[in-house]
């Protein structure tokens, strides 16, 4: 099992207050799955993302990552592991400003053990992989949107993980533009083999997932498979 | 991330904001350049005057009245009248003193020297024949003063090549009579150029009798001072020695703490010069030190807006795998690269200032100077600066090292 929570709780403190926002999840993914997760603002979904990303910790319950507990690795062993087995695709892009787009998918590279002479191909398979070969040396004030969501995705990819986070993708860019990500993230799961968490409210961008989990309050209400799953019809996959 | 990553990565950090960089070093700039001007010149300064000083000789002994100065108080008895004809005969007694070469006495005063309608107001040197020869003066016309023209009192003078320059011209001044103090002497020599000896421009001064200067210009009797060249470098201790036995005993002094006489050999004079000149240059460069902790504030501050600024930047290298110490690392690298800079630019403008000093000083002062280079200086600038930027960059280094991820991702 690549992740497993168990009765996995988290609570923001802020001062004497007490805010719950996690109770008890518990939840499986597997390696190579695509699953949606999905609920109200507040329900807790952008919060599950993140401690399963290590971006956060959990306040109680357990995190199995690889089969093993996340509280046995060091923090330098977490950062390795959210540099080399994952990536993160996030609403409003998080693209490094004056730095081309080229710069800005390296940068995994920069804080990785993988040898600097495989960098550039690695680069370059990556932006052509989203269709940007020809903005390669453009700065991102300089693209579209969709296009910064795209070279996002590159940085993601990048380092060759086994899974990739998608928190909200879509959120910021027009329903056409939003559907191309979704091509792209879809593409990834099914010929790239990644596994792909994505976050999202909406129903159509969530069919793209093999199985929807939906989170109300901080516990998980339903976990379905996805029956009549969206499929991609992008140009740009190969 | 390797370190050459880090520093890349420091650079571009650095390069986005051009202009508030270049504002947070100029105080490095400044500082570093003050501390090198500092000591750049200080060291100048005390070429210059070890330079006079070595020009003195060394096998040269100076004679002065009163006993050596300690403080400001001691240097009213350089006026006392202790010294007399009487010392320089009982020096020069080999029983008393073995090797001495040369006694030459010396009195010194500023006085009006005249000529035709021109006049100056420059040192009249009352000395003997071998003042030439301890001064290592040399004569471009006329001859030099005899022991007989200061047996016999004689009113006859050498004149400095400025004295001449501005009194006479081009014209020749051997055989003509010029009036020191109202009182009519012949010049019988013209110094050649020389510049300073001891301190004193000898192209501005007079020589005369020391006899004659005595008693027709100073009415004293007494000497100012003695100067004692011993036979050879090596017993120059040794007649120190037993000068001071000899004047304590002319004298009729027995307590040595009572002496109202003081000797400075070379050795005692370059050591006093490089004590005097250390003590002023640590004393600026103190000061200079302020401005660079002043400096490492602004660094400091600075940096904090930088981290506040680019939390979300954090947020998203440590996302993307980014370990405290990467982060902190990028951050140090940056405050370091600036304080360094700035303290490149500050030595070169350091050292570029104190060689214009130096071309003023030699130019316009016609002072003998010489530009000093000290390695030291530059090495020190170099340390101090990069330090600076260590000490003040670590604490908004740390500040961003430690965000948690997603806190800083978040903030906005």
């Amino acid at each position: 099992m690549l992740i497993r929570l168990e009765n996995l709780q988290k609570t923001y403190f802020t001062g004497e207050v007490e805010t719950p926002v996690l109770h008890d999840i518990d939840l499986c993914i597997d390696k190579g799955e695509f699953v949606s997760i999905m609920g109200p603002s507040g329900s807790g979904k952008s919060t599950l993302l993140h401690i399963i990303g290590l971006l956060d910790d959990p306040t109680g319950g357990e995190y199995l990552l690889y089969d093993k507990h996340i509280g046995k690795y060091t923090k330098k062993q977490l950062a390795g592991i959210r540099n080399e087995n994952m990536g993160f695709v996030f609403q409003s892009f998080n693209l490094l400003k004056r730095t081309s787009v080229y710069d800005n998918v390296k940068l995994p590279l920069m804080y990785s053990h993988i040898k600097e002479t495989e960098w550039k191909t690695r680069i370059d398979t990556a932006i052509e992989s989203v269709g940007l070969a020809h903005r390669a040396h453009h700065h991102p004030n300089s693209l579209s949107g969709g296009e910064r969501q795209r070279v996002a995705i590159a940085r993601a990819l990048v380092t060759g993980p086994d899974i990739i986070f998608a928190d909200e993708p879509t959120g910021n860019l027009d329903s056409k533009t939003g559907k191309m990500i979704m091509d792209i993230l879809y593409d990834l799961n099914t010929k790239g083999g990644h596994t792909v968490i994505l976050i999202t409210h909406e129903h159509d961008t969530a069919r793209y997932a093999q199985r929807i989990v939906q989170l109300l309050d901080g516990v998980v209400k339903k976990d379905t498979k996805v029956t009549k799953r969206n499929t991609s019809n992008s140009k740009l996959s190969k | 991330m390797r370190l050459d990553h880090t520093i890349s990565t420091a650079f571009v950090g650095l390069k986005t904001n051009k202009m508030r960089s270049a504002l947070t070093i100029l105080g490095i700039v400044i500082g570093i350049m003050s501390i090198i001007l500092v000591m750049s010149v200080g060291r100048g300064a005390e070429e210059m005057i070890l330079s006079q000083v070595r020009g003195m000789g060394t096998r040269s002994i100076v004679i002065e009245p009163g006993r050596d100065p300690q403080g400001p108080s001691d240097f009213l008895e350089l006026y006392t009248d202790s010294l007399t004809l009487d010392d320089v005969k009982a020096i020069q007694k080999p029983t008393n003193v073995q090797g001495v070469d040369q006694v030459v006495p010396m009195v010194l005063q500023v006085m009006n020297i005249s000529y035709a309608e021109e006049s100056v107001r420059k040192s009249v040197f009352g000395s003997n024949d071998e003042l030439l020869d301890v001064y290592s003066l040399s004569l471009r016309a006329g001859s030099n003063i005899t022991p007989e023209d200061v047996r016999q009192n004689a009113t006859v003078a050498i004149i400095g090549s400025n004295i001449k320059q501005k009194l006479y011209g081009a014209q020749n001044p051997i055989g003509t009579k010029i009036k020191i103090k109202g009182k009519v002497f012949q010049v019988v020599g013209e110094l050649a150029p020389k510049g300073n000896v001891m301190m004193t421009n000898m192209d501005d001064a007079v020589i005369v009798p020391y006899t004659t200067a005595q008693k027709y210009l100073m009415g004293i009797n007494h000497l100012h001072a003695l100067f004692v060249n011993a036979q050879t470098e090596d017993i120059v201790e040794r007649v120190s020695r037993d000068l001071t036995l000899t004047l304590r005993e002319t004298h009729g002094i027995s307590d040595p703490s009572k002496d109202d006489f003081h000797l400075t050999t070379q050795a005692d004079a370059v050591e006093r010069v490089g004590m005097i000149t250390d003590v002023l240059t640590i004393l600026l460069v103190s000061i200079a030190a302020i401005s660079l902790l002043v400096g490492g504030i602004g660094i400091m501050n600075i940096m904090l807006v930088s981290v506040t600024e680019r939390t979300k930047e954090v947020g998203l290298r440590k996302a993307v795998g980014a370990t405290h110490h990467d982060i902190l690392m990028q951050f140090l690298a940056e405050a370091i690269i600036l304080t360094g800079l700035g303290g490149v630019i500050g030595i070169a403008s350091g050292f570029g200032f104190a060689y214009l000093t130096s071309l003023i000083l030699t130019n316009f002062a016609d002072l003998n100077w010489v530009f000093v280079f000290p390695l030291s200086a530059t090495i020190l600038g170099l340390v101090v600066s990069s330090s600076i930027g260590l000490v003040f960059g670590l604490y908004p280094a740390r500040k961003a090292a430690k965000m948690n991820p997603i806190d800083a991702l978040r903030y906005e």
